[in-house]
């Protein structure tokens, strides 16, 4: 009963009291890496290369779009053939409804 | 009673102009840093990090307690004002947005970390050659803040501060470990203060509940 009682005595106090947490100051130096990253992010942004606005979004944009009209293209094409071929093999059996009508000749 | 009014009255007007000029100075000056700050001038971002330096870096050892990966974190957030200053509006302070950009660092932060410490233990469990600590925390616990003391005791609190949603523990950490006021906390989180308050509210209930179960776990 009274452990029961520490222990909760315990865990309201670590919940309520936070007071241990004393503020730090910055580690030491730390001025001088950020001041030097950032002026290297800036040279780095003045010698951005031609494609830089190519980001992974536009790449996969680029990447949909080519397949969606690769496979359109393909689609189409394969339409037209199969028309073709279906042509080409009534008019070489005679079941061509063209060469029908030249009985008239 | 009348003569005091008078006084106080009068007392208003020699002193107002005084702190009106220091007003008009104050925000000209700050926005002449803004102004500095957008231009990415070097040596504003040097006032910058002199002002605000030890305020993030705290923030970011409230959310995460490694000094080394705090560093890293607040490093980030400077990197990330210096890119995003142009987008500050100054509709709120500075710092309140400073804040902002820290606390979503850290998130960010902690949502990668567990999940690295997830996909190890699914590894470790097919039997892959993830190396992997015991303990399910992301980090390991180095808060210099912290006497030696109390550092078990506070390690076990950041756990269960671990294991609460992420709005829960967002207050908690601003509010308790950080020292912000309510006002602050909404000012930072876009929420009102009455959710803010309803919000720490739970947090300190799960944290009850998930420190009791710890110490029975422990056989306290």
């Amino acid at each position: 009963m009274n452990d029961q009682k520490n222990t909760s005595k315990l865990i309201a106090e670590l919940v309520e009291d936070t007071t241990a947490l004393s503020k730090v100051s910055a580690p030491p130096f730390f001025k001088d890496k950020v001041l030097n990253r950032l002026s290297t992010e800036q040279t780095e942004k003045e010698i951005q290369p031609w494609l830089y606005w190519l980001t992974p979004n536009w790449q996969w944009a680029a990447l949909v779009l080519f397949l969606v009209l690769n496979t359109a293209v393909l689609y189409y094409y394969n339409n037209a053939q199969k028309e073709q071929q279906l042509a080409t093999f009534a008019s070489n059996y005679g079941l061509s409804s063209s060469e029908e009508s030249s009985i008239l000749n | 009673m009348k003569a005091k009014k008078n006084l106080r009255k009068s007392a208003i007007f020699f002193i107002s102009p005084y702190f009106a000029g220091v007003n008009k100075d104050y925000f000209l000056s700050e926005n002449q840093f803004l102004n500095d700050l957008k231009a990415q001038k070097q040596s504003a971002y040097a006032r910058l990090l002199d002002d605000y330096q030890e305020m993030i870096f705290n923030t970011c050892l409230s959310f995460v307690p490694n000094s080394e990966d705090a560093e890293d974190i607040a490093q980030e957030v400077f990197v990330e004002v210096f890119h995003s200053i142009h987008e500050f509006k100054g509709k709120s302070k500075l710092s309140t947005w400073m804040y902002r950009i820290a606390t979503n660092k850290c998130l960010e932060f902690i949502r990668k970390k567990n999940t690295k410490k997830r996909f190890g233990f699914m590894q470790s469990l097919t039997g892959g050659m993830v190396p992997m600590d015991k303990t399910n925390y992301f980090t390991e616990f180095n808060h210099p803040g912290i006497q030696l003391e109390q550092k078990e005791q506070k390690e076990t609190l950041f756990n269960a501060i671990n294991q609460l949603p992420e709005a829960q523990r967002v207050v908690f950490t601003l509010h308790k470990l950080d020292g912000l006021s309510y006002k602050e906390v909404s000012e930072i989180t876009g929420k009102s203060i009455s959710s803010i308050e309803s919000l720490l509210f739970r947090a300190k209930k799960n944290l009850k509940i998930i420190l009791t179960e710890f110490y029975k776990k422990e056989g306290w």
